[in-house]
């Protein structure tokens, strides 16, 4: 898929742009706060109908003006695809080819972006909620029924603690029998979402390795982790069977709820289930957290976005749009080249990158377009 | 406009009915006052006497007038299944189907902690009290909501019923029979492709 024409209307610093787009590789060059990242944020906004810096969208109007427009034109197998987004006091209203859509989760799978940003490098430090957060973002695009499946689970838990803390507090009518069709259920919708990034990371692990050996230009292997206390131990040839897993999943998980429940009515808690897992980035079996440098926590970051891409791709048959902030400081000459050389290997329709200076810029002379960006405003350069 | 203070009474109180808002609530009010003084009166009359003589059922917490409802008294039903819903609504629903002829028990909630209804706070008591005084119920079938309250409640439901050994069914989840498949949402259409059957 490729971003054909983009128009942007009271957009962050953009109050009126149109401009239209190369298959490739688009470089944007400007100078600090001149509006390279806002550009990206509107392009990755309308693949995915969410902003990667704010939850708050009206953040995303221009100052003193009521209403953002943001419409594009993109293609995708041979069709084009127009899209438009009204973002106002109200919310947001988004059209697909002049029809309005109701659901994000159908919008995934015609239009999408993989972005990194420079605060995806928090990934591997920030707090496993933060982890949760993204990977199952990550994972929606493949499975549409995940965003019901988790907002179920959190209901179930939230109706679990607040029994716990009855039955810890001896509130009237709150006893552990009354435990039973929540764990009943815990565990059922808890086993869909532990099957579903088990298996986003099983599928992830094999592009990972490729991808950093590729542009750390090293034989070091990261390895992505679930960790988690409910999967049954890895036997590899049943390692991603449907049925058969489930079944010893919630056996587990149904034996782990037993343990803990002594426990649980103390703290008044959930303790077991997918919302206390994490995930973990090894690199040759040492935890990146703690032992890697800065430079390649950004290329597990980079390696783990071309992995989704390379995912989407193998699930949709399409390269999603690859958008990477800022993505030159901080690596070397080197790995900077062995970057875009991995990317134009990949064959990736299109992709977007910021960057201070043209000279920062590796194979600047090759396929690449340029465009300066100054003071909200776009020319070819 | 500065409305009378009758009439803005009346459409404060309408206004605490479900789905109705203020434009709903005033259409509504001048309705009302453009009524004939007998029809107006039939409504609030109707209002009252369902206040008054209406009550539950003794035995399945239906909506009566006397002790005990239309169906427990109705002795061309099966009084060996017992069909369980949440609301006198839902049992509505299920007898325009004329299909069930059995019995109800109506729970009058389902259970949800987050709420503070526990299983004494719904009409579970009186339900297992049918099931165990010698009345010859064989089945119960449990037709709470699919939402994960109404599962709850069947889950629960299920192992008392269970251990007074009596058989519990569910009902099935399922597509809307008549629609087009990719209407269904897909948390619907994996559950009914979890509970498949044989044909």
């Amino acid at each position: 898929m490729f971003l054909k024409e983009l128009s942007l209307r009271n957009f962050r610093n953009y109050i009126e742009l149109s401009i239209c787009f190369n298959k490739g590789i688009n470089i944007f060059i400007g100078e600090n706060a001149q509006g390279k990242t806002n550009l990206l944020e509107a392009i990755h906004f309308i693949h995915s109908l969410q902003s990667f810096r704010t939850q708050e969208e009206k953040s995303l109007i221009s100052i003193s003006f009521k209403d953002a427009l943001l419409s594009a034109e993109a293609e995708r197998g041979g069709s084009i695809i127009n899209v438009s987004a009204l973002l106002d006091d109200k919310g947001k209203r988004v059209k697909l080819n002049g029809k309005k859509i109701g659901k994000t989760s159908e919008f995934l799978s015609r239009l999408f972006a993989i972005t990194f940003s420079p605060d995806d490098l928090f990934l591997i430090k920030d707090l496993p909620s933060e982890r949760r957060r993204y990977f199952d973002r990550a994972i929606l695009p493949h499975s549409p029924s995940y965003l019901k499946t988790s907002a179920r689970y959190d209901s179930i838990l939230e109706h679990r603690n607040r029994l716990l803390k009855d039955i810890r507090d001896a509130k009237k009518g709150a006893d552990t029998a009354a435990l039973t069709p929540w764990n009943e259920q815990l565990i059922e919708e808890g086993t869909r979402i532990l099957l579903k990034r088990h298996q986003f990371v099983e599928q992830i692990k094999p592009f990972l390795e490729k991808f950093f050996q590729s542009i750390s230009k090293s034989s070091k292997r990261p390895i992505l982790i679930y960790e988690t206390q409910l999967l049954p131990p890895l036997r590899d040839e049943e390692a991603l069977s449907g049925v058969n897993m489930a079944d010893e999943i919630k056996g587990i998980f149904r034996l782990s709820l037993s343990e803990k429940s002594r426990e649980e009515l103390r703290y008044g808690h959930t303790l077991v289930g997918p919302h206390r897992d994490d995930f973990q980035f090894l690199i040759d079996d040492q935890k990146a957290k703690t032992t890697a440098s800065q430079g390649q926590h950004r290329m597990i970051i980079l390696s783990l976005k071309l992995s989704e891409a390379a995912l989407y791709k193998e699930a949709f048959s399409e390269y999603p749009v690859l958008l990477l902030d800022d993505v030159f400081s901080e690596l070397d000459e080197i790995r900077a080249e062995a970057l875009i050389e991995q990317i134009f290997d990949m064959d990736i329709e299109q992709v977007f990158i910021t960057a201070a200076k043209k000279e920062s810029v590796p194979f600047s002379n090759k396929r690449c377009s340029f465009y300066l960006i100054k003071e909200g405003t776009v020319r070819p350069y | 406009m500065a409305q009378a203070g009758v009439l803005n009474r009346l459409i404060e109180e309408l206004m605490r009915l479900p789905g109705i808002g203020q434009k709903t609530a005033q259409r509504l009010a001048f309705f009302l006052l453009k009524m004939d003084d007998s029809e107006a009166r039939g409504i609030a009359r109707a209002i009252v006497d369902l206040k008054e003589k209406s009550r539950f059922c003794s035995v399945c917490n239906n909506i009566t007038e006397a002790e005990i409802c239309e169906i427990c008294s109705d002795p061309m039903r099966d009084r060996k299944k017992i069909l369980v819903i949440e609301e006198p609504s839902n049992l509505l629903a299920i007898e325009k189907t004329k299909e069930y002829k059995g019995l109800y028990h109506v729970l009058i909630g389902a259970l949800s902690p987050l709420d503070g209804i526990g299983p004494k706070d719904i009409k579970i008591e009186g339900l297992m009290q049918r099931l165990s005084n010698g009345h010859g119920v064989e089945e119960v079938i449990i037709a709470t909501n699919p939402t994960i309250e109404g599962e709850a409640t069947a889950i629960y439901l299920s192992r008392l019923i269970k251990s007074a050994g009596i058989k519990a069914t569910r009902i099935a989840y399922g597509v809307p029979v008549g629609s087009d498949l990719e209407y269904a949402d897909e948390v619907t259409l994996i559950k009914s492709l979890e509970g498949r059957r044989d044909i």
